[in-house]
């Protein structure tokens, strides 16, 4: 099938006056020597590619592996992570906050968008979102809810609301019958969401393990 | 400032409506991209702090910030702080055209491809070693200072007059509210 069946019409639609508005700012930029579009492609790359939740996961994963790396983490986060090689900017302080059979933390930026880039990557859209913003302090169960994860009852919530100085990535809770699993493996079982505290890391049947 | 950035427990914004994670792109614009690039890049000029940064997001209007996108309102800032800063003037930014380069001492701490790496790799912490010992140690009782500043605050109005524990154990406070 050639292209012109996938796509029927003969035109392209005009850019938008947002797209213009922002590629007229970068060629403003570029032509007072403000800015250089190779550093722009490379820290698009970066975060597209490089930096993302599959840090996070190896280090949840070495923590459920290590008790000694485990209680480095919960001390000095920001000192443990670093260790693992990822540290920099929008991660200078990390607090690793633990998940119990008793305690589920939930972590939220009310004021904008604050989120451990160096472990976690750019934060999803919904966690910029006013809805969840809005709620997560005032209805972490209703939000949790909206996310699928289900606590028992007697479980506390604690959430957690960032700042731009200390930024704070959950420990889920191991699942259990993944004795004896490899870091690698288990950090298969860490999702994103999982360390930001709105679901809970997967049972080894949810990636067709069990 | 009592801005519209300060969601915490504000109703009727309905659902949140995740995307499933493992469908959800990074971007989902190349102006997105672009916005995003051009932040970190200009930021890297060494102009503004990132309390600066937020607080030109946050002084539009409300209404503007509630209906715009995440890297709307990352542009508006920009320009904002662009204009404020002199790095470009106001005609440069309407017409898009530069009327000159900027002065060679801005232009020698201009982000590279080159530079890129060491400069993500620099620590921007904001944490000042202090001369006096804290007045609060964690797990002191405390109460959040009710006050409305019209600048940068990290105090949202929904802990303002509100009893809470000292948590963190650094210099900055943690907020983290108990159900």
């Amino acid at each position: 099938m050639s292209r012109e069946h996938q796509h029927p019409r003969d035109h392209t639609e005009p850019p938008s006056e947002l797209v213009l508005r922002v590629k007229a700012l970068e060629s403003l930029l570029i032509g007072k020597g403000l800015v250089d579009p190779a550093a722009i492609d490379a820290l698009i790359d970066t975060y597209e590619h490089q930096v993302g939740p599959r840090n996070g996961a190896r280090v949840v994963a070495r923590a459920w592996s290590d008790p000694a790396f485990k209680q480095w983490l919960l001390e000095d986060a920001t000192a443990a992570i670093a260790s693992m090689g990822y540290s920099g900017q929008q991660g200078e302080l990390i607090r690793v906050v633990e998940n119990t059979p008793t305690v589920h933390n939930l972590v939220v930026c009310t004021l904008c968008s604050c989120y451990p880039w160096p472990v976690l990557g750019l934060p999803p859209v919904w966690y910029k979102s006013a809805p969840y913003r809005a709620r997560a302090v005032a209805d972490p169960w209703g939000v949790l809810q909206e996310f699928g994860t289900e606590l028992a009852e007697d479980v506390e919530i604690r959430v957690w609301d960032s700042t731009s100085e200390m930024r704070y990535l959950v420990l889920p809770v191991r699942p259990a019958g993944t004795e004896g699993w490899s870091e690698e493996d288990l950090a298969a079982l860490v999702s994103r969401n999982a360390m930001i505290g709105v679901e809970q890391a997967k049972s080894p049947q949810a990636i067709g393990r069990g | 400032m009592n801005g519209a950035h300060d969601l915490g427990g504000m109703h009727g914004f309905g659902p949140i409506n995740p995307e499933p994670e493992a469908e959800e792109p990074v971007f989902h614009a190349a102006w997105e991209q672009r916005v995003f690039g051009l932040t970190r890049a200009a930021g890297a000029l060494g102009r503004w702090t990132i309390d600066m940064s937020r607080h030109a997001r946050e002084r539009q209007s409300p209404l503007d910030y509630l209906r715009q996108t995440y890297y709307e309102n990352w542009l508006a800032g920009l320009e904002t702080l662009l204009v404020e800063t002199g790095l470009v003037t106001p005609e440069e930014l309407a017409t898009g055209k530069a009327t000159g380069l900027a002065d060679e001492e801005t232009r020698t701490r201009v982000l590279t491809a080159d530079n890129l790496a060491s400069a993500l790799a620099r620590s921007s912490s904001v944490v000042m070693a202090a001369d006096t010992p804290p007045r609060f140690k964690p797990g002191d009782r405390v109460r959040a200072i009710n006050r409305h500043p019209p600048g940068h605050t990290r105090e949202p109005r929904y802990v303002r007059g509100r009893p809470g524990p000292w948590a963190a154990g650094v210099a900055v406070p943690a907020l983290v509210l108990g159900w």
